[in-house]
């Protein structure tokens, strides 16, 4: 189906790389081609799987090279022997070295351009709208899920039975959109012309006769001015008596009083999100830390660890510390406070060194 | 003795029999020649020298597994500095500013204001200092990188760490000294020229070279049953084809623009370099090694495929080596042989007996050094390493 034509779009949510890969393997051997995966990281599996093969976009960009060098060289030539030619202290008009900086920079140009623009046609870049973004959970495929995108279907028994692969293969769940990629250029249109307008407005002739510089003169108070209008005479108010910046709020929560509840929530966003490189057992052991040495993450029951407060803990995914990012995004206050439980329990039920 | 070691061993004995009989026969040329081949050997030295050191600083992981090929070739290191001392002991017979009598008359008066610099006591001692802080510096890298194959745990990632700094103040120094070593050793053999990038195109041509080597030892050693088979792959192979690239062309960059610089200039002392290295048999010579040292090897490393494969990398590494000889060659000789090409027996016999003892030494000493660096916390990456 081209572009314009109402398209049918079919959408997987998978909780695993592992899933995701299967079904991208089974949908290919039934001969589905048209496919799009979404992960939070780089899966090269995946790339297999897919069947991708090395872009020829190196091609593009050695015409281009040629082109630029061609045509940086042509433009000296032109105008130093043919156009314009002058006696510089006697050097030669057709002066090869002195041609050769600006055609080497004119090589650079046009294949750096080409491949930056290349990219962007390859990939069909920007895309100012897509079906997926509508879809309620799909911006979790930049946190800790795995979307599989897939169009163009003979009949509609062709995607019922690619619903039913996705669902043999794990998928948590299916869901299949109409949309218009018309749309999409629709919107770019929208936002040009808006462009446009805007742009236009900017004309001398409108501007003649106002007085923009009202704007400068409106009254009003300037942040450390005096005020009539207040007792104190002071423009700027001072908050209220016992007012704290909001980063300062009280963040406290007793983690030897968490039920079981706190308890399960707090291992079940561990897993997700500290024992990728953690461990599950949180004593620092997986393959991701293997990999990050000569800095790798501590185990969470070591003894250093052991002895940081509540807080610190809760501050160190909150904010993150040393290659570790923030979570702050990823969790909230309360699973925050659940996975700091869920340490605390692994911290006592660790076999002391 | 395993074979490397003794038949380059001969090979350097012969050369210095050679080089021995033409000291005492034609001297001039003889040490001339010497300082040709010298030059051709102790920059492929520090070039692995400063790819040791640069790959530590970058964290460069693909190179883990090749690391101890390039720490064999600046083994060389003591030896080169013993290697050294024709030049200080034929100083007068070589350089003309020692003795400014003989030159004529408009370059007398410029040799003398250089006076300062260019005097044989300070000329030897700075060589020495040059040659004792690479001899240094290649010493601690050695002991470290050892050191590191008994390590494990935090202790090896400390002992990475270091290395990393030691690198960092390394490459200033050997970048600064091998700038001065290449102005005294070979840009004072024309005494009234001078060019301030002479010292990177010194390197930049000795870096490709060691690169170059690099490649032929990494094939040789990477075949079927040979040390690294199976740890250096075509991957590794197209890493080290992307740096060579890189450089391949920053030498043609800085030889371009040192060309370029003098010839818009268009002054006579400047340029009277160019035209002695531009006419006649310099001149052919002058174009091979443009075509040699960055038309072929430039395109042949342009595509990802042919740098994969180690077969070419190693063909391609023994046309960067000829092509470092050609070019030293076309910096020193024709301060000797000005009007033209004239090949000397010499010139072989020297380069045998530099190149035979540089060789012979640093095979010696790579014996009972394990062929990876077992400690180091890359290595596993670093063998599982693949192209992006």
């Amino acid at each position: 189906m081209r572009a314009g034509m109402r398209e049918i779009r079919l959408l997987a949510e998978f909780d695993s790389a592992t899933k995701l890969v299967a079904a991208v393997e089974r949908l290919r051997q039934e001969k589905y081609h048209d496919l799009e995966t979404y992960a939070p990281f780089d899966i090269p599996e995946l790339d297999a799987a897919l069947g991708y093969r090395r872009p020829r976009l190196g091609w593009f960009v050695l015409a281009a090279g040629i082109a630029g060098l061609a045509a940086a060289y042509g433009i000296q030539w032109w105008a130093n022997v043919h156009s314009y030619p002058l006696n510089v202290g006697g050097r030669p008009v057709h002066a090869v070295p002195a041609f050769i900086p600006a055609t080497f920079e004119g090589t650079v140009l046009a294949a750096s351009l080409a491949s930056f623009l290349g990219v962007l046609l390859v990939l069909r870049l920007p895309r100012l709208w897509s079906i997926e973004d509508e879809v309620p959970g799909f911006d979790r495929a930049s946190i800790d899920r795995f979307w599989l995108a897939m169009h163009t279907f003979a009949s509609e028994h062709d995607r019922a039975h690619a619903e039913q692969v996705l669902r043999k293969s794990g998928a948590l769940r299916t869901i299949t959109r109409m949309g218009s990629e018309w749309q999409s250029v629709g919107r770019a249109l929208v936002i040009v012309i808006a462009l446009v307008v805007g742009v236009s407005a900017c004309s001398d002739r409108i501007g003649q006769g106002f007085d923009w510089k009202r704007m400068r003169r409106q009254p009003r108070y300037q942040p450390y001015g005096s005020s009539r209008f207040f007792g104190d005479s002071m423009a700027m108010r001072t908050p209220p008596a016992g007012t704290i910046p909001r980063e300062a709020a009280p963040t406290t929560f007793d983690t030897t009083a968490a039920d079981a509840t706190t308890l399960l929530r707090g291992g079940d966003r561990f897993h997700v999100f500290c024992a990728v490189c953690h461990g599950v057992a949180g004593n620092g052991s997986s393959v991701v830390g293997d990999n990050m040495r000569p800095t790798p993450p501590p185990a969470l029951t070591s003894a250093p660890i052991v002895r940081l407060g509540a807080t610190q803990l809760y501050a160190v995914i909150t904010d993150g510390f040393g290659r570790m990012p923030a979570y702050a995004a990823q969790l909230t206050p309360a699973d925050r406070w659940a996975v700091v439980a869920y340490v605390r329990m692994l911290q006592r039920g660790a076999p002391s060194r | 003795m395993t074979r490397v070691e003794r038949d380059s061993m001969i090979a350097g004995i012969i050369g210095l029999a050679l080089f021995v009989i033409g000291v005492v026969r034609e001297p001039r040329q003889a040490l001339t020649s010497y300082v040709f081949a010298y030059a051709t050997v102790f920059t492929i030295g520090l070039g692995a020298l400063m790819q040791l050191m640069m790959s530590q600083v970058t964290g460069a992981r693909w190179f883990t597994v090749m690391r101890r090929i390039a720490l064999g070739i600046s083994g060389a290191m003591p030896v080169i500095a013993v290697l050294a001392l024709p030049l200080f002991i034929g100083v007068a017979a070589i350089y003309s500013w020692a003795s400014p009598a003989t030159l004529p008359h408009e370059a007398q008066s410029l040799v003398e204001r250089k006076v300062a610099w260019l005097n044989v006591p300070f000329f030897v001692l700075r060589g020495v200092v040059y040659l004792a802080a690479w001899v240094l510096i290649d010493a601690i890298v050695r002991r470290w990188s050892i050191q590191l194959d008994g390590l494990v745990g935090m202790a090896a990632a400390d002992a990475t760490r270091r290395m990393r700094r030691l690198s960092a103040l390394g490459l200033v120094v050997v970048g600064l000294t091998m700038t001065f070593a290449s102005f005294d050793w070979l840009m004072s053999l024309d005494p009234t020229w001078y060019s301030t990038v002479y010292g990177v195109y010194v390197f930049a041509g000795g870096f490709l070279a060691a690169l170059g080597l690099i490649a032929v030892v990494g094939r040789m050693a990477s075949r079927a049953g040979a040390p690294l088979d199976g740890a250096v792959t075509p991957e590794h192979f197209g890493a080290l084809g992307k740096l060579q690239l890189t450089f391949v062309i920053f030498w043609a960059y800085i030889a371009f623009s040192q060309f370029l610089i003098i010839w818009i200039g268009d002054i006579p002392l400047d340029s009277s370099w160019y035209v002695t290295r531009g006419s006649g048999s310099w001149g052919t010579l002058a174009l091979i090694v443009v075509i040699g040292q960055f038309a072929i090897p430039f395109l042949v490393l342009l595509p990802r495929t042919t740098k994969r494969r180690p077969a070419l990398m190693w063909s391609l590494g023994i046309l960067l080596l000829v092509m470092h000889v050609l070019d030293v060659y076309w910096l020193v000789l024709p301060a000797l042989h000005p009007t033209g090409i004239a090949f000397s027996w010499l010139d072989v016999a020297t380069l045998l007996m530099v190149g035979g003892f540089a060789t012979s030494f640093a095979s010696r000493r790579a014996r009972g050094v394990r062929a990876v660096p077992v400690g180091d916390p890359y290595l596993a990456p670093s063998m599982r390493y693949s192209e992006p």
